[in-house]
């Protein structure tokens, strides 16, 4: 397709983009997920310690210059920890989603396009699948493949798949009946061409507050897996098997513990806040 | 009758086991010609377009555009094409009628394209259409939340006429607008058609619009045809008490409305 040079007007409609944005606590979760995600990436460099390795000559040792947030029950340097937990925190998350995203938003746009039987086939399917309790499924999971962020990471990706699937659907049913696609129909395109370039791009911001809000709960979701000892495991360094340190907070050091679980907080809500801004759910 | 660009016939629609909505209707638009379809809320109107345009299939009859059977659904992506090529379409609403997120230039670029014309002759082209409809280089960088309504349907139109359209089905197109930008885009439909000898079917509700755009109306009642001819002679002098009913409740000075049964 042709490209057209960019102009004032192509300013006029970006300065407008702008003053019907993310606003202030949308940016204030932007930079908290920013900050998250480099600790994650960078955490080789960030943590001063490594993650696994303990002093054991130094337990629950209290913040301190050389150890921030402490140490844990095996001399662990705490902070590094909550680094290097970002990553298997972010991770998970992000392939239950990614994996609930892939397979829910074909099947949503195929049931929006064709409606009539194929609407209530795939309906029917995803209220089955609707029935089936996400944890159940992961712990289920784990009890065939045995305890691991993969058996989790798969159970919840299908728990996750009619929640995205179900709000896909109805936004791409929104879109369908829109005359634009009717036109373009008729013009000679194709109902792929029309569905990827057209109706996928004007639900993208349905589909990433969505994908952030799923974010949220599956980073509860697998904490608390792991929190359970089914999904990460010990002594792998996780935000969920740190919150999760019940010596710690029996034997009166609950800073890692309480760290953890702010994080786990700070980072949901963050979520939680740029999704709804994402979607305009909260300017409605 | 080489000049028939699209003929209807005996065409019927009926969803499930519901009323018959359209009910054996027949007409023919001429190349060059603007057949309007009027009638009241409900007469089946949008129906026939929808099935014209193959959005929607009828439950039996025949719809032929330049000749060629359109009553099965197209099979393949040449086929759609090809009835791309012929018959347009220019919704109604003038919020909806554009995608939102896409800018005026790349909409009218991708309607050129799927004409098949060369790369490097698409921007030429677009900027072609965007001033056949009044329209300047700078609507094409904007998205269609920077344009005004009548703005919008002249993009429609230009869209419309990329693929150099025999006939464009025109579905209440100019309802949504207030009188003077209707003034405005019905004379840019009229000039267009001297020009490019393009065919319309026009449907509406607004026996004003018939006047100023159409040579010939179909009076549509409850999905019938109640009166079909020029419209000089229908609107003129019409023959079926329905007609006048519908003349008679045009608001004009001294007006009164009139009760349709």
């Amino acid at each position: 397709m042709t490209v057209l040079p960019f102009t004032a007007a192509r300013r006029l409609t970006r300065s407008r983009t702008r003053r019907t944005g993310l606003g202030v606590s949308g940016w204030a979760a932007v930079v908290v997920l920013v900050l998250v995600a480099a600790a994650a990436v960078l955490a080789p460099l960030i943590a001063p310690y490594d993650p696994n390795t303990g002093d054991l000559l130094h337990p629950y040792a209290t913040p301190s210059a050389d150890h921030w947030l402490g140490t844990d029950g095996t001399g662990r340097d705490v902070f590094s920890r909550l680094v290097y937990g970002a990553r298997t925190s972010l991770l998970g998350p992000a392939a239950v989603v990614l994996a609930a995203l892939l397979l829910g938003v074909p099947l949503a746009l195929v049931s929006a396009w064709r409606g009539g039987r194929t609407r209530i086939v795939l309906g029917s399917v995803l209220d089955v699948m609707f029935a089936i309790p996400g944890l159940l499924l992961a712990i289920l999971a784990v009890a065939m493949f045995g305890p691991g962020l993969g058996a989790a990471v798969i159970a919840l990706a299908i728990a996750y798949l009619p929640y995205v699937a179900r709000l896909a659907t109805t936004a791409a049913e929104g879109e369908r009946r829109l005359p634009y696609v009717q036109a373009l129909s008729v013009q000679g395109h194709g109902a792929l061409r029309v569905n990827v370039r057209h109706v996928l791009r004007n639900l993208s911001p349905v589909l990433v507050g969505q994908a952030s809000v799923a974010f949220a709960y599956a980073l509860i979701d697998l904490a608390s897996l792991s929190f359970l000892g089914l999904a990460v495991q010990a002594p792998q360094a996780d935000w969920g098997v740190l919150a999760s340190d019940k010596d710690a907070l029996l034997k009166g050091h609950p800073l890692g513990v309480a760290s953890a679980s702010v994080l786990i907080v700070v980072t949901v809500l963050s979520l939680f806040v740029l999704g709804s801004r994402v979607s305009g759910e909260d300017r409605r | 009758m080489n000049d028939v660009v699209l003929e209807v016939e005996h065409l019927v629609k009926r969803y499930g086991d519901g009323p018959v909505v359209v009910d054996d209707v027949s007409f023919r638009v001429r190349r060059g010609r603007t057949t309007a379809l009027v009638g009241e809320s409900g007469a089946g109107k949008s129906t026939i377009g929808g099935i014209v345009t193959g959005l929607q299939t009828a439950t039996s009859g025949r719809v032929a555009v330049c000749g060629e059977d359109r009553t099965r659904v197209a099979r393949s992506a040449r086929e759609r094409r090809r009835r791309g090529a012929q018959l347009q379409l220019v919704p109604q609403d003038p919020a909806t009628t554009l995608d939102r997120s896409q800018r005026i230039g790349d909409a009218l670029a991708e309607a050129v394209a799927l004409g098949g014309t060369p790369r490097t002759d698409r921007l030429p082209r677009v900027e072609e259409l965007a001033t056949q409809v009044g329209l300047g280089p700078t609507h094409l960088e904007l998205t269609p939340r920077s344009l005004s309504g009548g703005q919008r349907q002249r993009v429609a139109i230009a869209r419309a006429l990329a693929t150099s359209p025999e006939v464009i089905v025109l579905d209440e197109a100019v309802s949504a607008l207030d009188v003077s930008v209707q003034a405005q885009v019905l004379n840019v439909l009229n000039a267009l058609q001297r020009d490019l000898g393009t065919a319309y079917l026009f449907i509406t509700h607004d026996l004003a619009v018939v006047r100023q755009v159409a040579h010939d109306v179909v009076v549509l009642r409850h999905g019938r045809v109640v009166e079909h001819g020029a419209v000089e002679q229908v609107l003129g002098d019409p023959q079926d008490d329905y007609t006048r009913l519908l003349l008679d409740s045009t608001p004009r000075p001294g007006w009164r409305p009139v009760a349709l049964v």
